[in-house]
């Protein structure tokens, strides 16, 4: 009962802020609460599943704390997303949907009925095959993630305040969540939607000093045609994870925000949220290795082993399994000396100091000229020209049984630079096999919904450029 | 300036911006108008109108710009 009793004492006496930076009024609060608390125990068996379909705003964090403090499974949807998906996840999960215009909210009786329910959430991934994998995440996983962050940030408190920019779908808004429960920090619910203006402003605005996101937002907040307008002076705390840690943002942190405590969270959907973390100290010799920011160490009941360089994860945190989906959960899941452990599919490797890097995705090896090479070594390798600022290798079949190597760039000025002297440079520190065939410039790249570098769009694109 | 002044300069720089020669726009022209509208685009598009007319947009103006309407009337007000 415990996650029940955190949300319940908390709820009475919460500081949360609507999309307009409105406080909500604390009675009103626990009462809306109430209202869908028992509009769920009126509605929904104890084996079915909710999907909570609210416009973004504070009443869904009531929602989804509702579903925690009950113990029924919800899945969290966007509004923003493709009906065709929304369509997908009912169907596979056979959940159902709730919205705000279904709760009574004069039924502010209160109600003391638990379902238990072992499986907390399903977070929906976009899965290669193109329909969405659903991960089962546990109640004690949660828990497990909850109280680790009670633990670990002994400097937030009450007095902060933080902005909420994920979207509800994306389990890293369960960071915010659990800050809110724990930390009893007012929470500040932003309707940021692709317009990083919007975030400076929420954070000048509102004075906010916890702010957990991907890291793309603020590699485009230390833009330099961003960062001149940002007063980013109220920030105590920057949590980033769900991507990799760019190298040039390190140095953007260093230089610009150095009292600013900077995180790298790490960890798959199916390891609840995130499962390591690194608080930056710019000692560059044990935090970096061939351009890579190190996720640092696992949490408290989560083990790390690297096992033919594949970092794979036991403890707590482990998902149940996959939704209806026994194949892909035997791939997933493997069991050494009678542990379970998840096949990250990230290649990783441990320094001294004990400290966590990933290297690699095991799907990245691929076969050119007869060699074995990572892409994302690749693509580490390219990050170290400096006037280089992203870069996404991908392989494409060159239809003789070969790949080609494929690098997009984005580099500082674009005018400045020719193909030929990347190449040349490149040539300086790689051997030839390792250097794309292809180099192309560009300004951005496609983004999938989690805010990381989209290559099935670039090989898609690269494939029909080429017909 | 007249609004209409700033909608004909605004248009060559939301064709550069967005890449497409034959992309129209009029004031209620939105983000969900054109799909390559996204977060680091939107950079783009601020940095070269704030260049095009010599102007500078605080956050307040920037955070809820609706459509190109309301950032036509932003400029005029502004140069």
């Amino acid at each position: 009962m415990q996650l029940s009793s955190i949300i319940k004492n908390h709820l009475k006496d919460a500081s949360l802020y609507d999309k307009n930076g409105n406080k909500i009024d604390k009675k009103k609060l626990y009462d809306e609460y109430k209202a869908i608390k028992n509009f769920l125990i009126k509605n929904i068996q104890p084996n079915k599943s909710v999907a909570i379909y609210f416009e973004r705003d504070y009443k869904y964090v009531l929602a989804f704390l509702a579903c925690m403090d009950i113990g029924i499974t919800f899945i969290p949807l966007n509004r923003e997303w493709p009906q065709k998906r929304i369509e997908q996840i009912l169907s596979l999960s056979q959940a159902i949907i709730i919205e705000e215009n279904d709760i009574d909210f004069t039924d502010t009786q209160e109600s003391n009925i638990f379902y238990k329910n072992s499986i907390l959430y399903i977070i929906f991934t976009s899965g290669s095959t193109g329909i969405p994998k659903g991960v089962k995440v546990k109640r004690e996983g949660f828990l497990n993630f909850l109280l680790w962050c009670d633990n670990y940030f002994k400097d937030i408190n009450s007095n902060d305040r933080m902005l909420l920019t994920t979207d509800f779908g994306f389990d890293i808004f369960l960071v915010d969540i659990s800050l809110f429960l724990t930390k009893k920090l007012s929470l500040y619910i932003s309707d940021f939607k692709n317009n990083v203006f919007k975030i400076l402003y929420d954070i000048d605005k509102y004075q906010i000093t916890v702010h957990s996101t991907v890291p793309y937002n603020y590699s485009m907040i230390m833009n330099e045609d961003v960062y001149p307008k940002a007063n980013l002076s109220s920030l105590k705390h920057i949590m980033l994870g769900g991507a990799r840690f760019p190298y040039n943002l390190y140095y953007a942190f260093k230089d610009k925000l150095p009292k600013c405590s900077i995180y790298n969270f790490y960890g798959p959907t199916e390891a609840t949220i995130y499962c390591s973390i690194h608080k930056l100290n710019y000692n560059e010799d044990k935090e970096l290795y061939k351009n890579n920011v190190t996720i640092g160490k696992p949490f408290f009941n989560n083990e790390f082993l690297i096992y033919e360089d594949e970092l794979l994860i036991a403890g707590k945190q482990l998902m149940s399994e996959y939704l209806n989906n026994e194949a892909k959960t035997k791939e997933a899941i493997v069991y050494l000396n009678n542990k379970r452990y998840y096949k990250s599919g990230d290649i990783a490797f441990v320094n001294e100091s004990g400290n966590y890097f990933i290297v690699g995705r095991k799907d990245d090896t691929i076969k050119t000229a007869g060699f074995r090479v990572n892409l994302s070594d690749i693509d580490s390798y390219i990050l170290t020209l400096e006037y280089i600022n992203n870069v996404a290798t991908i392989a494409i079949d060159n239809q003789e049984g070969e790949n080609d190597l494929i690098a997009y760039i984005i580099v500082n000025n674009k005018d400045n630079i020719k193909i030929n002297k990347i190449k040349k440079d490149l040539r300086e520190f790689m051997p030839a096999y390792q250097i794309p065939k292809i180099i192309k410039i560009v300004d951005e790249f496609p983004l999938n919904n989690a805010g990381k570098i989209c290559k099935k769009t670039l090989k898609n694109n690269f494939l029909k450029d080429r017909k | 300036m007249t609004k209409n002044e700033v909608l004909e300069r605004l248009q060559p720089i939301f064709r550069d911006v967005f890449d497409d020669d034959t992309l129209e726009i009029n004031e209620s022209t939105d983000a969900d108008d054109i799909e390559e509208w996204d977060s680091f685009n939107n950079i783009n598009l601020v940095a070269s109108i704030e260049k095009e007319f010599k102007i500078n947009f605080t956050l307040d103006e920037l955070q809820d710009l609706e459509d190109v309407g309301a950032m036509a009337d932003l400029i005029v007000k502004k140069v």
